[in-house]
């Protein structure tokens, strides 16, 4: 078995492993800081203890705008095998698919920016964030 | 029940430590899974 005899839903899982790696320990970190903050009053994201509401945002986000594709990329890789399986084809564009698969998952993490996209004119004034995200949605089309 | 800082903070219920920590423990679950898959796929795809 070489990287490119792998099944369609072996690199899906693989970019979707990608992400739960990259991502998750982030959230993990923002909940004990939040449970500091609630059991020793330290001033992380409450604003009253000197702490920035903002920063658990961007880390909140940080996971939960990749995760997505937590939960998509494992059904694409399923819906390939299934309609190349049931068409009795082999799937059109394997290698296309695979690295795109990976993509998606490595891709996502630069447009980070866009949950702030939706509050006021951000995406106006900071085309770092703004770039990246639209290169993404260009790209995959979400 | 919700994590966003005002509503975990000020308004919260008191059950949002309890709730954390066991996402937090969902979390690591979470970092294992993605690790056991990443490590078997490379070691399927190139073998010793």
């Amino acid at each position: 078995m070489t990287w490119s005899r792998l099944p369609l839903f072996i690199w899906a899982n693989y970019a979707t492993s990608l992400i739960m790696v990259l991502g998750t320990p982030v959230i993990a970190i923002t909940l004990v800081l939040l449970v500091l903050e609630r059991v020793f009053h330290l001033g992380i994201f409450d604003p009253k203890l000197g702490g920035d509401p903002l920063l658990f945002q961007h880390l909140f986000w940080f996971y939960s705008h990749p995760a997505v594709y937590i939960m998509i990329l494992p059904s694409m890789g399923i819906m390939s095998e299934l309609i190349a399986c049931f068409s009795r084809k082999r799937i059109f564009g394997f290698q296309f698919v695979a690295l795109s698969s990976v993509a998606i998952a490595v891709s996502r993490f630069p447009g980070l920016g866009a949950p702030y996209v939706c509050r006021g004119n951000v995406r106006l004034r900071r085309p770092d964030l703004l770039v990246p995200h639209v290169l993404h949605r260009g790209t995959f089309g979400d | 029940m919700d994590f966003y800082t005002p509503y975990s903070t000020a308004f919260a219920s008191p059950k949002v430590v309890e709730t954390g920590l066991a996402v937090f423990i969902n979390g690591f679950s979470s970092i294992f899974t993605g690790l056991n898959f990443i490590v078997t796929i490379h070691r399927s795809a190139r073998p010793e």
